[in-house]
């Protein structure tokens, strides 16, 4: 594997309001690893993977300073379009969010609103594509028009993986993906992560420190809003280098 | 007033009660945490005081009845029936003025002087007082032996607290079917006399008339009630006003939810919630005195168009106005209701906000505001005061909205209005014209919650 | 580690484990210092008992695998905890292992019967060996790096003495070969403690690695 960096972060400060949620975070992401972030809750971990595609636009109050480049172009930018940012940038949400529509569409509607194919059967072909490979094809084959909704818990985040690997980002950010699925569901997820890890560089979320210990390369660690520790998932977990981290990881901190 | 004393011994009684009944059960019971004993206390005035209450209240007034008509009527019983009556009438006034202190003005009734009917008040408060002090003292005699008798008879051991509960329930049970009962009532005298009216009209013709005239249901009653021409003026009119309410409210509903900053929809909110309370009558002369006007002049300056000051046009646009908020505030309420996780999952996905709102939220809300339309519907083929005001009396069949209309509330309005014979088709007509009002808007109502509920579930 | 757990149960359960070794290496103490004994003056009775405390070591040596089995299994214990109960486990082995060869030297000792030179020789290495097991004992409990790197260190003392013997030894089977069976016990005895010194050792390079991270070897 390169040790191409992906992500470069400097210096990002952010803050909801006058509450500052990160302070002078730097790190870098490699291409094609997986990369966790953990961390208590209200640590700015999530807060700082939706900096990377600028998700935090969404929220009135928010305001950051500082550097994150993405293949070198400074996406904090004020004239960037955040919308070719998230084309490049996929995210997969903590809670299964499939739109009210059938699973076909659900993948297609990337694809149909960034006009990737007009041909509607290379629609289909990159649709199932995507379904197979996160594993769902052979499971919903013969329901392919029925509501996403129908799906159990599981099924329904590999969708959200499927529709989101259907525009062929970069990068994927997940945020908790498995926290709420059941432990055969986030075996699945976890396999898929790795499997996909080929191919995208994905960061991921979680609260469960034996699955970023599992699915990741590198994995850094919040706390209070500060980057503690980043390293080598291998690293953290056998011998941090930060006590803070060490009782964290320990179960001595919440 | 003098009712007033009986309820301080009321009042008095069940504080006696309450803590004679605290210390009973303080006595017998040891061992019961504390909070059992004043709901033991509440148990035990409840059910002593209940059954006095019941019967001084249902007593008393029949004991002033029997009075008056022992006492008065023997008095004056060489007079004539009327004369009787007057005179009853004039000695309870005279009562009145003597109990409240004012000067007794002159109440001589025929040859009946006035010294002799004072003499009769006078009398008569005697009486009235002596049965008031007969009354408190049974009812005291009453309250004590059912106080003692349940005292006796009570099983400690039991919840109280339980048993209160109940009664509480039972109370509110009460207040809830009187209010369901009532409705059900006014459904049923509104069918009752509808079924009179058609003994007489035939339901046929009735609900497949084209003419609609009732002031010549004298000569032909049968083709003078034929609802259509008011079916297609309420429904026309109706349309015209939800076509330009849907637009309007879900346009605002949508800046509203997903546009507007939180703190401006604070504000904003609300102020469209109170649109939705200003009176219809106040859109009524809005609609009749300054938009028709401007609307004929709009109409016939712009497009050389002729149209009546009283056309379905006008009543529709200013009604839609009225239904604005009501279907911009539920098509909020429904748009919010959507979780955030799906505006969040298209916009990861890099879809712009309108692609977002128009692909995902959109389709997503729409059971919902289909819904909401429905009911601003049933609102407007229900509003009257705007069509009274605004809209026509002829009963136009046409489905130009530049054409006068008349609606179905409308003609109720005029068919009940003034003295009328309730037993003339005319006026049963009315009943008839509600009736069908209460069916269509109780089927719109029924379909858009449905339609409300379902979309409402799906995401719970 | 300064500060406890949240989940105080875990707390107990590491404390636990850490009693148990801790009992373990007092069982071993006890079992080397009748062996000295033993060496001293032999008695059949003394001898019977450090043979019986390898029993008890053995049962001590499987009460702690199923209890590091039990950590392992329902705390998921990662990085200071995680070096702590795998660690525990290779201590334990390598005590039981120390166990198992002080009852063949006490079996052994019942062949031999000491010249006063030789003798004095295997007792100052078996004095060695208890004052090493005793402060491998405080570098466990407190988790004294210091301490069990002089331990260590104290380890090429014995394997000085041991080299020493051994020569001395073999020299004496070519001076009396018809003594071979005997003078194999002597050393069989002498390789005994140089390994139950080199067990010793490995654990204070577990303390170290517990700490540390890091196995130092010699």
């Amino acid at each position: 594997m390169s040790e191409n960096k992906k992500i470069m972060v400097q210096k990002v400060n952010a803050f909801y309001g006058a509450k500052q949620a990160l302070f002078d975070v730097n790190l870098h992401v490699l291409e094609k690893e997986v990369t966790a972030f953990i961390g208590p809750s209200g640590c700015g971990k999530s807060t700082f993977l939706r900096c990377l595609n600028r998700m935090n636009d969404l929220i009135e109050t928010f305001s950051m300073n500082g550097s994150i480049t993405i293949d070198g172009v400074e996406i904090t930018a004020k004239d960037l379009d955040p919308v070719e940012l998230r084309m490049k940038v996929g995210m997969v949400f903590q809670k299964p969010n499939p739109f009210p529509k059938s699973i076909f569409e659900n993948v297609a509607y990337g694809l149909r609103i960034h006009g990737l194919t007009s041909n509607k059967k290379e629609l289909e072909e990159i649709v199932k594509d995507c379904l197979e490979r996160v594993g769902l094809l052979g499971e919903i084959k013969d329901r392919l028009h029925d509501s996403a909704f129908g799906l159990s818990g599981g099924q329904q985040q590999r969708l959200c993986i499927a529709r989101t690997i259907a525009i062929e980002p970069n990068i994927i950010l997940m945020d908790e993906p498995c926290s709420a699925l059941d432990p055969i569901a986030t075996a699945k997820i976890e396999n898929l992560i790795g499997e996909l890890s080929s191919k995208y560089t994905i960061i991921i979320v979680t609260h469960s420190m034996q699955q970023a210990a599992r699915v990741s390369k590198n994995t850094a660690f919040f706390h209070l809003g500060k980057l503690v520790e980043f390293g080598k998932t291998k690293d953290i977990f056998s011998n941090p280098k930060d006590k803070k981290t060490e009782d964290y990881i320990t179960g001595r901190i919440g | 007033m003098y009712l007033l004393i009986p309820f301080i011994i009321f009042i008095g009684l069940a504080g006696l009660i309450y803590y004679y009944s605290l210390r009973v059960i303080r006595s017998r019971q040891t061992n019961k945490i504390s909070k059992n004993y004043s709901y033991f206390a509440v148990y035990v005035s409840l059910w002593t005081l209940l059954p006095s209450f019941i019967i001084f209240f249902i007593g008393s007034s029949f004991s002033n009845n029997l009075i008056q008509k022992i006492f008065l009527g023997n008095a004056f019983s060489n007079q004539s029936a009327i004369v009787q009556e007057v005179a009853a009438r004039e000695v309870l006034s005279i009562a009145a003025e003597i109990r409240s202190g004012a000067v007794i003005s002159d109440h001589s009734v025929g040859d009946i002087s006035n010294a002799l009917m004072v003499e009769l008040a006078h009398q008569y408060i005697h009486y009235s007082n002596l049965s008031m002090i007969g009354f408190i003292a049974f009812i005291t005699i009453l309250t004590s032996l059912t106080f003692f008798l349940i005292i006796k008879k009570i099983d400690f051991s039991s919840s109280f607290q339980r048993k209160i509960e109940k009664f509480v329930k039972n109370i509110l049970l009460l207040f809830t079917s009187i209010a369901v009962l009532t409705t059900i009532g006014i459904v049923a005298s509104l069918l009752f006399e509808t079924l009179k009216f058609f003994r007489e009209i035939s339901i046929i013709r009735f609900l497949f008339g084209t003419t609609w005239s009732p002031e010549t249901a004298d000569f032909d009653p049968q083709n003078s009630f034929g609802i259509i021409p008011l079916l297609s003026g309420t429904f026309l009119i109706a349309f015209i006003s939800v076509f330009i309410a849907s637009g309007f409210g879900v346009a605002s509903a949508i800046y509203m939810s997903e546009y507007m900053s939180k703190k401006m929809r604070k504000i904003i909110k609300p102020l469209i919630e109170i649109l939705a309370g200003i009176p219809s009558i106040i859109y009524g002369f809005f609609a009749a005195l300054t938009f028709a006007p401007f609307l004929v002049g709009f109409m016939s300056g712009i497009f050389n168009l002729s149209i009546s000051s009283e056309s379905a046009l006008n009543a529709g646009i200013v009604m839609g106005v009225m239904i604005i908020p009501l279907i911009s505030s539920i098509s909020d309420d429904i748009l919010s209701a959507i979780p955030n996780s799906m505006r969040e999952g298209a916009m990861g996905m890099g879809s712009m906000k309108n692609e977002m709102i128009r692909k995902i939220l959109l389709p997503a809300a729409l059971p919902g505001i289909i819904g909401s339309i429905l009911l601003g519907v049933s609102r407007a083929v229900g509003e009257t005061m705007i069509v009274v005001m605004a809209a026509s009396l002829a009963a136009n069949l046409t489905l130009n909205p530049l054409e006068p209309v008349t609606t179905i509330t409308t003609q109720i309005v005029m068919l009940v209005q003034g003295d009328q014979e309730f037993n003339s088709p005319k006026t049963l007509s009315a009943f008839a014209l509600g009736f069908v009002l209460l069916i269509l808007t109780l089927l719109l109502n029924i379909i858009a919650i449905q339609i409300v509920n379902r979309y409402r579930r799906k995401y719970q | 580690m300064g500060i406890g757990h949240i989940v105080k149960s875990y707390d107990n359960d590491l404390d636990n484990l850490k009693k148990l070794i801790v009992d373990m290496m007092e069982t071993n103490l006890k079992q080397l210092n009748l062996l000295y004994t033993l060496l001293s003056a032999f008695s059949s009775h003394t001898q019977e008992e450090v043979i019986n405390l390898d029993t008890a070591i053995n049962g001590l040596d499987a009460k702690i695998i199923e209890e590091a089995i039990k950590i392992f299994s329902l705390r998921n214990p990662v990085a200071y905890d995680l070096r702590f109960v795998f660690a525990s486990s290779h201590v334990s082995k390598n005590l039981e292992r120390v166990g198992d060869y002080t009852k063949a030297s006490a079996r052994y000792a019942a062949n031999v019967s000491f010249p006063d030179n030789i003798k004095s020789k295997y007792l100052e290495i078996l004095h060695i060996l208890i004052e090493m097991l005793h402060s491998t004992i405080n570098a466990f409990v407190n988790m004294d790096v210091d301490l069990a790197k002089k331990v260590i260190k104290t380890d090429d003392k014995v394997d000085f003495l041991y080299n020493e013997l051994s020569i001395l030894l073999l020299q004496k089977i070519q001076v009396v070969p018809e003594k071979i069976d005997e003078i194999r016990a002597y050393i069989l005895i002498v390789r005994n403690f140089e390994r139950i010194g080199d067990h010793i050792a490995t654990c204070c390079q577990y303390v170290n690695f517990i700490e540390n991270n890091i196995m130092i070897y010699n």
